[in-house]
């Protein structure tokens, strides 16, 4: 895994259903010698086969206003809600009151990170190499000029002014305190809930290169999955059901998110198996089987 | 105008003694083929992640309890950020706002701090200087890079050169004793920078003060420092100010040339390095790390100098502790003698005797035994063979080891006991040296040298040198 934001990156199973990421889970799961900031989890991963909710409790965030997502995802949303009612499951609000500044703090410590991650791709080692004539900071600029893409320019350029001296403690600094307050909420809200759920994201997929013009409007759309990311819980994401796009056209899968806190990797999987039995979803298009 | 004081604090990066490096298993080197020590991670390829040395943490530790440092319960690394090709990853890693060790001492100089980081990889700039400017081509070998390095920082608490150099033997002395560390200067295993500042004397504040790097012999910190401290007390006296910036010293020439002002100062762009957790050292490692240390070299200075021994000589032994600690079985065995005698005799006589021989080693692998030693003193302090005798005695126990009584014996070096033949031969020495005694009578108490000589020849040493003098005044 090549480090993008180290604070931030972290390997995850991307499968077709919830016990193909268990399994995958536990292979990827380890104390890892080359990484010292693994950790083992006890007992590693089994097999998910929980059928029902009863018992458990899923915090739905009071902050989570209407305005921040598509009414189609929204639909998906509440009646995955009634599922995990109809399954046993107990439904309550939280607080998670700093998680609205998550994209923030993200976009200012992930494109920290990546400026110094993303420095080593110089030329002089590996790699491509540009304009290598015998000045040292002109082939640095060549190179770098003509490998990065824009996004990653950007970042680039972002992640070092935030770091610059001057601006660190406006930036980087506040950023890590919100980061800390992000996790705080979390914590609290663990204290009476056993997850937190939201959607995965505000809308449904949108058209690839869409909004490449407006970074703004794309970084906008991790707003419900960046929280755990900077507060370093696990989470889950399963399709829950299809929505149309707000500006029409043919309905597309929204997901469910589901968050626990640190090492409660187990209990989701658990709880995200029972709802995914519970749900059904059945991606094919219709008219389809087998 | 007042006169300016000069404000001095060292810089000193030590190269660990560990197997390996900081971050990954690459064996340490010095001398070898170039880039043969290398591995992905510490040529920083795509993918990779630092792991800390567990023994260098260690050293770290042991370093910070040498210099009665404050070792912070958790600690956190840093990168500091800058391009150049003896960083592959881009940047360094280090600790900045908290270091492993905090605030200590080590004789009259206040530490700072002392933080674990790896060494930046090695520029071989091709050309006759060997130095960048005029260097046509630059290569880079990753041998070094990544070697466990402990960087101590002091408080500005020197006040001359020749001090500065002084103290900096002393805190080599100190880590090698540790064993921690070659601190050889010229492999740069130790490398000394010095903060250089001047200010009226009397002054509590500090002047701007320039940094001077890599001076690799602490002969050439000392002129370096003389050297950059004449420059800003001639610039001040004359009306100027010190401007900020980086030196290098050319001990071929005596000459400093800037590296870089402050308006080329790098901005680092620290910020916590996100892929290494807290070092928090546990109760038992830091019990392991003071419980290791021997007794250092200060400590030595202060118990010796307590035994009546002048400082010099503590501070000779203190720096040699195989030779110290023959020195103390000599102490052992001559009880009843001062210690500080024993000691210039270890120093002094033995060590003279050595060189002499052309013997390899100090005198704890010499043929002389402790015992034999302080009994050869005794002979001496007991006027039963003359100072000069005991040196003819301990050339030939360097040589082939035994006890002295028996050489003296053997080489019939006893004392004159005899004041009649003693006397004889006095009158017989004064008489061949008439000018001598002429000048003696009229107040050059030097030309008794040359009776003394005489009677010396005469008894091959065997006179005890003041009764001869006695005898001299008396027939005058």
């Amino acid at each position: 895994m090549i480090a993008f934001a180290s604070s931030l990156d972290q390997c995850g199973p991307l499968t077709r259903t919830v016990s193909d990421a268990a399994l995958l889970l536990g292979i990827l799961q380890g104390k890892d010698p080359c990484d010292s900031t693994s950790v083992g989890l006890e007992g590693g991963v089994r097999l998910p086969d929980r059928e029902d909710l009863s018992g458990l409790r899923f915090g739905v965030p009071a902050e989570l206003g209407h305005d921040e997502y598509d009414s189609g995802v929204r639909a998906v949303f509440e009646q995955t809600l009634r599922k995990i009612e109809a399954l046993g499951g107990e439904i309550a609000e939280v607080s998670l009151p700093s998680s609205e500044h998550g994209i923030s703090a993200y976009y200012v410590i992930a494109p920290a990170e990546a400026s110094s991650n993303l420095a080593r791709y110089d030329g002089v080692r590996y790699g491509m190499r540009a304009g290598g004539d015998g000045d040292l900071v002109q082939m640095y600029e060549t190179t770098r000029s003509e490998g990065f893409g824009p996004e990653v320019k950007r970042r680039i350029m972002l992640g070092t002014y935030a770091l610059s001296s001057g601006y660190y403690e406006a930036y980087y600094g506040q950023a890590q305190k919100v980061r800390t307050r992000i996790a705080e909420d979390f914590s609290g809200a663990f204290s009476g809930v056993d997850f937190v759920v939201t959607p995965t994201a505000p809308s449904v997929a949108f058209g690839l290169g869409e909004k490449t013009d407006d970074p703004l409007a794309m970084y906008l759309n991790d707003f419900f999955t960046v929280p755990m990311s900077l507060a370093g819980i696990p989470a889950i994401s399963i399709p829950a059901g299809l929505a149309e796009p707000e500006g029409g056209g043919p309905q597309l899968p929204v997901g469910f998110q589901i968050a626990a806190p640190a090492f409660g990797e187990q209990k989701l999987l658990d709880a995200a198996y029972a709802l995914e039995q519970g749900i059904g979803f059945d991606a094919r298009p219709e008219g389809l089987d087998g | 105008m007042a006169e300016l004081e000069a404000v001095i604090g060292l810089e000193i990066h030590v190269q660990l003694a560990t197997k390996t490096k900081m971050f990954c298993g690459c064996e340490l080197s010095f001398g070898d083929e170039p880039n043969v020590h290398t591995c992905p991670v510490c040529l920083a390829h795509p993918g990779v992640l630092p792991v800390p040395n567990e023994q260098a943490i260690r050293y770290a530790l042991q370093i910070g309890a040498a210099l009665n440092c404050e070792i912070a319960p958790r600690s956190i690394f840093h990168r500091k950020n800058y391009f150049y090709p003896d960083s592959p990853k881009a940047y360094q890693i280090s600790q900045y706002d908290i270091p492993i060790c905090g605030a200590g001492r080590l004789g009259d100089v206040r530490i700072h701090r002392a933080h674990l980081e790896e060494d930046a990889a090695k520029m071989i700039h091709v050309g006759e200087s060997g130095r960048i400017h005029g260097s046509g081509a630059s290569l880079v070998d990753f041998n070094r890079g990544g070697t466990p390095l402990v960087e101590i920082v002091t408080e500005p608490d020197l006040r001359d050169a020749a001090e500065a150099a002084q103290w900096a033997r002393l805190l080599r002395e100190t880590i090698r004793q540790l064993g921690v560390s070659d601190v050889n200067m010229e492999e740069g295993s130790l490398r000394v920078d010095a903060n250089v500042s001047v200010r009226p004397a009397g002054s509590e504040e500090l002047g701007t003060k320039t940094e001077l790097k890599n001076m690799n012999s602490f002969r050439f910190l000392q002129r370096g420092v003389e050297a950059e401290l004449a420059r800003q007390r001639e610039l001040v006296e004359s009306g100027g100010t010190v401007e900020q910036e980086t030196l290098h010293f050319d001990p071929a020439s005596g000459s400093l040339t800037s590296l870089r002002s402050k308006e080329e100062a790098h901005d680092y762009r620290y910020f916590p390095e996100p892929d290494l957790v807290p070092l928090v050292p546990s109760e038992e490692q830091l019990r392991e790390a003071r419980e290791s240390l021997p007794e250092l070299p200060v400590a030595r200075i202060a118990r010796y100098q307590e035994m009546g021994l002048a400082y010099d000589v503590a501070l000779t032994l203190a720096t040699d502790p195989r030779t110290a600690g023959y020195f103390e079985n000599v102490v052992e065995a001559g009880e009843g003698i001062e210690p500080r005698v024993l000691a210039n005799w270890v120093t002094g006589e033995l060590a003279a005797a050595l060189r002499q021989a052309e013997v390899d080693g100090g005198a704890a692998d010499s043929r002389i035994s402790p015992p034999d030693l302080a009994k050869l003193v005794r002979l001496v302090q007991e006027k039963k063979i003359s100072h000069g005798s005991g040196k003819k005695v301990l050339a030939a126990m360097v040589k082939g080891g035994g006890d002295p009584e028996k050489i003296v014996e053997r080489e019939g070096l006893a004392q004159m006991s005899d004041s009649g033949e003693l006397e004889a031969i006095v009158e017989k020495a004064m008489a061949d040296n008439p000018d001598a005694v002429e000048k003696i009578r009229e107040g050059n108490n030097k030309a008794i040298g040359a009776i003394v000589g005489a009677v010396m020849r005469e008894t091959k040493g065997r006179a005890d040198g003041g009764e001869v003098n006695r005898l001299i005044q008396e027939k005058l």
